[in-house]
């Protein structure tokens, strides 16, 4: 099987299984959520495939229907992507897994769905393709914060829907002046063209991709639905949210921002709003006494530091937001998974009663999360702190360190907070599904083991250095779709 | 690993050793297993970091050893302060490092140096919060009696200790020999802690709580001296560091297990234990001895190269303060022993056996060697001079010298003495006495308002009692708390939930993006 | 009079905007998001809009050979069938978000959703 058939597969294989689940749902809900289970299987297999090919031989390029770019649309796996997409769907598998037994089949198909956009978004290559997967994926995302129908899930859902849907519209303005301004949507066309635009325009365009991206990736100002969201979606649904949702948006974000906008004074502007995002929300989640909207207020600070070392333009900065980005949604995921599930159980979010009905994994769980979130050595968050604030140094920004240290401070102390209820529970609650305590260990091995295995891992090491600079450095972006003479497939 | 390298780890592994020890058989009612794993993790760390140069793992490795602190004193509540002054000095120290790094491209910690005063102090400043010295002695008071009493002992003699080792380590690897300003001010702040950790000692009604503010006071005699960089009181600190370990294994192990007996660590608790725990009194009593820097015990070698640093380099002010922290240890050195083993005999003592034969034991070795150091204290001062690469090996210096060992065989000769003449004069009659004599008046429930131990140094409190409150920078916590609630509540009004708030941020961007261009095209024109 | 087609577009997008911005009831929001959405579609729309040109349907031989100098850009129109039924999916979510809330809430009025805050 030709590689360049597995960007699609990594899409398909979730929107067929979507499809094709009416026939286990007849049967029940456990059926069901077997076989999407199964599919989610088989799409990290797929993404690890790909990330091996990738990792050694470079990106790799689907073209559909053998038109090739800039007139087509193509689909692009790079080195940043195949990471993306390797912990995505894993978290995407944990998340499925830990899930309780009484959600039915629409909650499946869903969580299918919201995988194959996830997927869609990140390999697509072309700026309208983007548009069409973010749109599946805020939609899904609605319904799946919606999901239980209760007061406070309809008014997180329809919160987020309103801000999400001026999001679109805005977003497709963007596009809309992009196109008529370029010509093209291909991102490497898109590239080329956009050196000759007007500053003015750019700015413009860009604010309007801010708002359109931003409020999906939980950016200052915009991320007010981020926190109600959180507490009232169901467990599964706010591990995705928080690991891979807002991430995702923020890597199109970047993406866009690296190819169209190379400008400094956009990298300005994103580290400002990422200071501002990190600042508050660690501020206001210091003050938060419901375990799940804690959790939200650290995801949206991590947002805020990914933002600050993506745009600090040093490879320290880039390689401190892809380690930020995995240990964040691995530890986040984590957390998500074994707090969520408490509170399902004792039936309480509040930082007091949430942890009553703990079990042992829940311990372990969130203790390895919350320290891999912390960055408290030897976790992956300490090594993309650490560089972090290297790439500050070196980029000259270190009166933004000084900044960070007292709410990172801050952070500690509320995720400890949260940490300390739970550990000192008496841990002697009643598991509905075994699947919880699973996914709880396995992912926590995974924290652990994973920092050992990057940082010892020669060839890792090696390739990073070759191939971190490539993907996000537009030239080599253009030339590789414009060198394009490999024969496409049918799409 | 280098000599120092060498000094501390073995130190530490020792220590983990006896503890483990004594952890195993003091008849602790939870379980040790898992506190002994821990316990091992972090002398494991805490080795690894005493042997690396590098910038990158010391940080890392400080760290660990910070957040294992905190999980073992597993008292989240107290511990908290400890946590969060702890992590906003290793943040600074983390600049510092990436600053070197950055700058100087090397790893080794003896580039810090190469980046200015400002650069140093950021390193240094998490050793300043480690050791507890003013400004940072907050956490100390609520950390040591909320932390698990198993591992209380392991704090005081390890961990609080750390500090030092980290500006010995920076001193010998930088090479730095002068004194600048900065150790000036840390030296007086260390001068004026050692004061006030000296009178809440003397002021404290519970036993750990007297040991945790005494430890801080030796604490920051040890740093002042060695950061005073003159080979005598840096040989003094690294003495008194194995002396202060020593004395303070020995008392807590004594008065954990006292805790283990009758649940309490309060002096009212306890009273009269001598008639049951005769070794545990005889060994305590040299161990405060040599706390007091009394000879022949070893604690005046150590106190006595420190003055002679001190006073060799004329800082008077200093040691005269250091000098009244030393005479404040003999009030609560003594109020330890009269509290718990002599005084009135109180209902706990039902309760009260000799230590085991095991248990027994770190502290008797402890002891032990107390005495050893004063009475044969030349390999002990060679050791340590190793460990720093200097070449002295007797108490003698530019200005005087002292010979312990002779204090030792004259206070030998008067311990022989005292016992022949007990021997020979007649013995008092023991009255057992479980209860003061009333004259049929109601005694009151509360003992606080009747024993005499409590409140014992009632006067010497009051003498302190607005210094001390002072530099408990209580008053600064509590107006800061209430500035930073109110700011915080302020900041939590972004996010209050009202959908067409939320939209109005949407339009601001919206705004912004649209006019950015016009305004500054109109600004330009 | 020439239509302007930008002015247009640009006036639905702020009408639907206000009309978002400052509704209370929720599905008078749901309207000006239709507006709003409206409004984009056209903007996309008569970006490929070239004066005097042919819709882009090739019926005859002469068009199928030389289309492009003779038809309006076929891109946008592609894009705006997407973009409204897209819109159209969205608009079905908000109607039923809009049922479920009368029946927890017993009103549609926005001010209502007040449980999670700060």
């Amino acid at each position: 099987m030709s590689i360049e058939i597995l960007p699609v597969l990594l899409f398909i294989v979730p929107l067929a299984a979507a499809f094709a689940l009416y026939f286990p749902s007849r049967r029940g809900n456990k059926p069901s959520k077997i076989f999407t289970f199964l599919s989610l299987v088989a799409n990290l297999i797929i993404a690890i495939k790909l990330f091996k090919y990738v990792v050694v031989s470079g990106p790799v390029i689907t073209v559909f229907s053998k038109w090739v770019p800039p007139l087509g649309i193509n689909f692009y796996a790079d080195f940043m992507a195949v990471i993306w997409l390797l912990f995505g769907n894993m978290l995407a598998m944990f998340a499925l897994f830990s899930s309780r037994l009484s959600y039915t089949w629409r909650f499946h198909g869903l969580i299918l769905l919201m995988s194959a956009a996830l997927n869609g978004l990140i390999l697509s290559g072309d700026i309208f393709n983007i548009f069409v997967f973010f749109e599946i994926l805020c939609l899904v995302s609605f319904a799946l914060v919606a999901y239980y129908k209760r007061k406070e899930s309809i008014e997180a859902g329809i919160k987020y829907f309103v801000l999400g849907s001026v999001a679109s519209a805005m977003l497709l303005i963007a596009i809309a002046l992009i196109y008529g301004k370029a010509g093209t949507l291909n991102l490497a066309g898109l590239s080329l063209a956009s050196a000759s635009w007007p500053i003015g325009f750019k700015m413009l365009v860009f604010g309007l991709l801010l708002i359109g991206l931003g409020v999906e990736s939980g950016i200052f100002p915009m991320n007010g639905w981020l926190f109600d969201a959180h507490p009232a979606a169901p467990y599964p649904v706010s591990a995705m949210l928080s690991g891979i949702v807002i991430e995702s948006s923020l890597y199109v974000l970047l993406r866009v921002k690296a190819l169209v906008f190379p400008e400094p004074v956009f990298a300005k502007i994103l580290l400002l709003l990422g200071v501002l995002t990190f600042v508050i929300s660690e501020a206001v989640g210091f003050f938060q006494r419901d375990a799940k909207r804690l959790l939200a207020y650290s995801s949206a600070g991590q947002i805020g530091l990914m933002l600050i070392a993506f745009s600090i333009n040093t490879t320290f900065g880039f390689i401190a937001g892809l380690l930020l980005f995995v240990n964040h949604l691995l530890s986040k995921g984590l957390l998500f998974i074994s707090v969520g599930a408490m509170s399902d159980r004792s039936n309480s979010r509040d930082l007091n009663s949430f942890a009553s009905e703990s079990v042992f994994a829940d311990k372990v769980a969130v203790i390895t999360g919350g320290l891999s979130l912390l960055g408290v050595p030897p976790s992956l968050g300490f090594v993309g702190k650490i560089l972090l604030f290297i790439g500050l140094a070196k980029a000259s920004l270190l009166g933004v360190a000084y900044l960070l240290v007292p709410f990172i401070v801050i952070e500690a102390l509320y995720i400890m907070r949260l940490i300390s209820r739970v550990y000192l529970s008496d841990g002697k609650g009643h598991l509905e599904c075994p699947g919880q305590l699973v996914a709880q260990w396995l992912l926590s091995l995974l924290l652990l083991a994973l920092p050992s295995i990057v940082l010892t891992n020669g060839q890792l090491k090696n390739n990073f250095a070759k191939k971190i600079i490539k993907p996000i450095n537009a030239r080599q972006y253009v030339a590789s779709v414009n060198g394009l003479t490999r024969k496409g497939i049918d799409g | 690993m280098d000599n120092l390298a060498v000094f501390f780890a073995g130190l530490t592994v020792i220590f983990f050793i006896a503890n483990a020890i004594f952890t195993l058989s003091a008849g602790f009612k939870r379980p040790v297993a898992m506190h002994i794993l821990l316990s091992l993790v972090l002398t494991a760390v805490l080795v690894l970091l005493y042997s690396t140069k590098n910038l990158i793992v010391f940080f890392a490795l400080w760290e660990v050893s910070t957040w294992l602190t905190y999980f073992m004193a597993n008292n989240p509540d107290k511990s908290r302060k400890y946590l969060w002054v702890s992590l906003f000095g290793e943040f600074l120290m983390l600049i510092a490092v990436v600053r070197t790094i950055a700058f100087t491209g090397s790893m080794n910690i003896a580039s810090v140096a190469q980046l200015g005063v400002v650069n140093v102090v950021m390193f240094c400043l998490p050793f300043v919060v480690k050791s507890g010295i003013l400004p940072f002695n907050f956490w100390v008071g609520d950390m040591y009696t909320g932390a698990d009493k198993r591992f209380v002992a392991y704090l005081s003699a390890i961990i609080g200790k750390l500090g030092v080792f980290g500006f010995l380590r920076f001193f010998i690897e930088t090479g730095i020999v002068s004194v600048g300003l900065w150790q000036n001010v840390i030296i007086y702040l260390a001068a004026i802690t050692a004061v006030w950790a000296t009178f809440k000692a003397v002021a404290s009604e519970d036993a750990i709580e007297t040991l945790s503010f005494s430890s801080l006071s030796q604490v920051s005699f040890i740093v002042a001296s060695v950061l005073l960089l003159n080979q005598y009181a840096m040989l003094g600190a690294v003495l008194h560091y194995l002396n202060h370990m020593l004395i303070k294994t020995g008392m807590f192990m004594s008065v954990v297990y006292i805790w283990n007996r009758i649940g309490s660590t309060k002096f009212v608790d306890m009273g009269d234990f001598v008639m049951r725990m005769p070794f545990t009194f005889l060994f305590f009593l040299m161990l405060g001895i040599s706390l007091a820097g009394v000879p022949p015990m070893g604690g005046v070698v150590s106190k006595w190269l420190m003055y002679e640093g001190f006073v060799s380099q004329v800082r008077l002010l200093p040691v005269l303060l250091f000098f009244v922290a030393g005479v404040g240890s003999f009030l609560y050195v003594y109020r330890l022993l009269h509290s718990i083993f002599l005084g009135r005999k109180k209902k706990s003592m039902e309760q009260i056996s000799e230590m085991n034969f095991i248990a027994i034991l770190p502290v008797a070795v402890s002891a032990i060697a107390a005495f050893l150091i004063g009475a044969y204290s030349k390999p002990f001062v060679a050791q340590g001079s190793k460990a720093l690469g200097l070449d002295i090996d007797s108490l003698k210096s530019a200005i005087g010298f002292a010979d312990i060992s002779i204090v030792s065989i004259v206070f030998g000769a008067l311990v022989v003495f005292a016992i022949v003449l007990w021997w020979l004069l007649p013995r008092h009659r023991y009255v057992p006495d479980t209860e003061g004599y009333t004259a049929a008046a109601y005694l009151p429930e509360k003992i606080e308002l009747w024993d005499y131990s409590y409140n014992f140094y009632a006067p010497v409190a009051r003498l302190g009692e607005k210094f001390v409150k002072f530099f408990s920078l209580d008053w600064l916590g509590a107006f800061w708390m209430e500035y930073v609630s109110e700011l915080g509540q302020v900041v939590r009004g972004i996010y209050n939930g009202a959908l067409h708030v939320y939209l109005m941020y949407i339009a601001i961007v919206l705004f912004l993006s649209l006019n950015l261009w016009g305004i500054i095209k109109e600004i330009l024109k | 009079m020439q239509i302007n087609f930008y002015t247009l577009s640009v006036f639905l997008i702020v009408l639907g905007l206000i009309g978002i911005f400052l509704s209370r009831d929720f599905i008078k929001t749901l309207i000006g998001i239709a507006v709003l959405e409206s409004g984009v579609n056209l903007l996309l729309i008569s970006i490929g809009y070239i004066d005097g040109r042919l819709a882009p349907i090739l019926f005859n031989d002469e068009l199928k050979k030389s289309a492009v100098g003779m038809v309006v850009d076929p891109l946008p129109q592609a894009l705006v069938l997407t973009a409204i039924v897209i819109g159209v999916g969205l608009l079905a979510f908000g109607l039923a978000m809009a049922v479920w809330m009368n029946n927890r809430f017993g009103t549609t009025d926005v001010s209502e959703l007040k449980e999670l805050k700060g």
